[in-house]
């Protein structure tokens, strides 16, 4: 057995481990373990009721309010343009990486948003992409500068849960060598040359997130439910920590009972633990909630 | 030149065996149903490609031994496309493993246990599990989806056996729908989060199965393990003691944890058991004490 297993005793017990860990995979509160609040990253989540209609098309204003919304608070700028300026230069080439599973994709209004303002910025949109799978062989995606990570949160059959972290898995040839122990070091992929220290900005789409998954495709309508929101950080690893705590709020609601996400999504600890790519620790990560304050769940 | 022929007939006889085995399973599902007719070629997976076919699922059906899958897709004119996704899992105990992780609302209208949506009705029986969805839900494709069951569940002409190692779970104060049946360690931790790593070396030659068992106000998590032989049992009982600091010398062993919770552990010739969430020791002794084969 190794040294470093992270069995339930040691997660509780270690207190470098017990709030991060213990909220991802125990489902614990972070409250439940002692220690004091000294934030190290920052996560704006904004809802907005109304970016969806009633069969659940987007309106592509609203969620252009709430990404420009995100940026202004987590740059703290005074105006939206300021704000988008501070993450681009018009020099720039910018990819943003998307997500096209095709139940729930990175919604197009969404994309469309996030690069319209890199226009603004002067970036030209010859020198902006927006792809998934194709990011390896897109000319702009080769020679980007910058990026931007947006998909939609879902739980996933393998890894737990689909994240930020996870969504740069497209940037290699060789997904199984990702695949052992549940995907728990997909935070190698960040220190790939065609990703590493690029990312200005991640965006993880809660608009309507998959809590549950079942069949062979993952996915049934039963379990996705409109939550009206999107989490947006800097630090890719607060902002997934920040949605395994919805994700696992909404299945302690809906299911009555604490039901781990199967198998744990511990990539998202580890990329903290392991790897140093940021913070999955709650005490450590200041959440700005913005907007539609109902059901929150976190 | 001999080995290059040998090998050209291996390669023969082995596409020989997948085309009389996909023909076999052609014969399971019809070729149109009601207003539904089939669209285009069949679809034929095996655990190399089947990762194009299911993004980020292929792994879930890999680890339970996953064989080959056929897919099929029924079109009519303004109904929703449909599409039937039979997958072989070789034997009976891998698919009952595969449908254990959706089985909270198990009924068992189809096939050996059945899991039923508007849009979906899934369901394992023999070394099948078999997946039937509409992309959309209208009064015909609920109806045709039931029939689709129907049919496939009766072309399957027989049923296949449980795994043994659920045998040994007591019936008293059982969920049933909490059974989860594996032999990869990346389940272990399904109903309880205990260990990051495979402590107990699980590996395809293990059967495993956790279990809650509602006890007076209180869900206790049973994990059960057999292994192929008692020196791995031992090995596994070792290992868990050491990763939970409990006496070696103790068999069974219990341990308070850090979150006010007992956890306990056995190992029985081939066996290896487990008690997690426990409120005092006492439950769990009565608990332990009852897993055994059942007569």
């Amino acid at each position: 057995m190794k040294k470093n297993t992270i069995t339930r005793r040691k997660l509780i017990r270690d207190s470098a481990l017990a709030a991060a860990g213990g909220s991802i995979l125990l489902n614990m509160p972070a409250m439940a373990f002692s220690g004091t609040e000294s934030y190290q990253s920052k996560v704006v989540l904004v809802r907005d009721k109304k970016v969806l209609d009633a069969k659940g098309a987007i309106d592509a204003n609203v969620i252009q309010d709430m990404i420009d919304n995100a940026v202004v608070e987590l740059t703290g700028s005074k105006t939206i343009q300021k704000g988008w300026a501070s993450l681009f230069k018009p020099d720039d080439v910018v990819g943003i990486k998307s997500n096209v599973w095709n139940q729930l994709p990175t919604p197009p209004e969404l994309e469309h948003a996030i690069k319209k303002r890199i226009m603004e910025v002067g970036v030209p949109e010859s020198d902006i992409a927006i792809s998934d799978r194709g990011v390896l062989s897109d000319p702009v995606f080769t020679r980007s500068t910058a990026l931007v990570n947006a998909r939609p949160l879902r739980t996933h059959a393998w890894s737990g849960l689909g994240t930020l972290i996870k969504n740069y898995i497209t940037f290699t040839n060789k997904k199984p060598s990702f695949h052992p122990d549940s995907c728990a070091d997909l935070a190698k992929l960040w220190e790939f040359k065609e990703v590493k220290g690029k990312t200005r900005l991640n965006v993880l789409v809660v608009l309507t997130p998959l809590f549950h998954g079942v069949g062979p495709h993952h996915y049934n309508q039963q379990y996705v439910w409109p939550y009206y929101g999107l989490l947006a950080g800097f630090d890719p690893v607060a902002v997934d920590s920040v949605g395994v705590r919805l994700i696992n709020a909404k299945r302690m609601a809906y299911f009555g009972e604490d039901r781990p996400i199967n198998p744990p999504p511990k990539h998202v600890l580890l990329a903290d633990t392991r790897h140093g790519l940021g913070t999955a620790d709650p005490l450590k990560i200041e959440l700005v909630k913005m907007g539609y304050q109902d059901d929150l769940l976190i | 030149m001999a080995r290059r022929s040998y090998y050209i007939f291996i390669g023969m006889l082995f596409s020989c065996v997948t085309l009389f085995a996909m023909d076999e399973m052609e014969q399971l599902i019809p070729e149109k149903l009601g207003l539904w007719f089939q669209s285009g070629p069949d679809q034929v997976y095996s655990s190399l490609s089947l990762y194009d076919y299911i993004d980020g699922g292929a792994e879930l059906f890999i680890s339970y031994g996953f064989d080959r899958a056929l897919s099929r897709t029924y079109i009519a004119e303004d109904q929703p496309d449909i599409k039937v996704d039979l997958f072989d899992m070789h034997l009976p105990e891998n698919a009952f493993g595969v449908f254990c992780h959706i089985q909270e609302n198990m009924q068992f209208e189809f096939g050996q246990g059945s899991v039923i949506y508007d849009d979906a009705i899934l369901f394992w029986k023999d070394h099948y599990y078999v997946s039937i969805t509409s992309d959309d839900i209208t009064p015909a494709s609920i109806e045709t989806l039931r029939k689709m069951a129907q049919y496939i569940n009766a072309a399957i002409p027989i049923e296949g056996a449980l795994p043994e190692v659920l045998n040994y779970l007591p019936e008293k104060n059982l969920i049933e729908a909490s059974i989860i049946y594996f032999k990869h360690y990346i389940w272990q931790n399904s109903l309880y989060y205990f260990a990051d790593e495979n402590i107990l070396e699980l590996d395809p030659y293990c059967h495993a199965v956790l279990a809650k068992f509602d006890l007076d106000k209180q869900q206790v998590v049973c994990l059960v393990v057999e292994f192929p032989d008692e020196s791995r049992a031992r090995r596994a009982f070792r290992n868990f003691n050491l990763a939970f600091e409990m006496s070696p010398e103790e068999n069974p062993g219990y341990v308070p944890i850090e979150d006010h919770k007992w956890l306990g552990a056995s190992q029985k010739e081939s066996l290896f058991m487990a008690l997690f969430n426990g409120d005092d020791r006492l439950s769990l002794e009565d608990l332990m004490q009852n897993i055994n084969p059942r007569k």
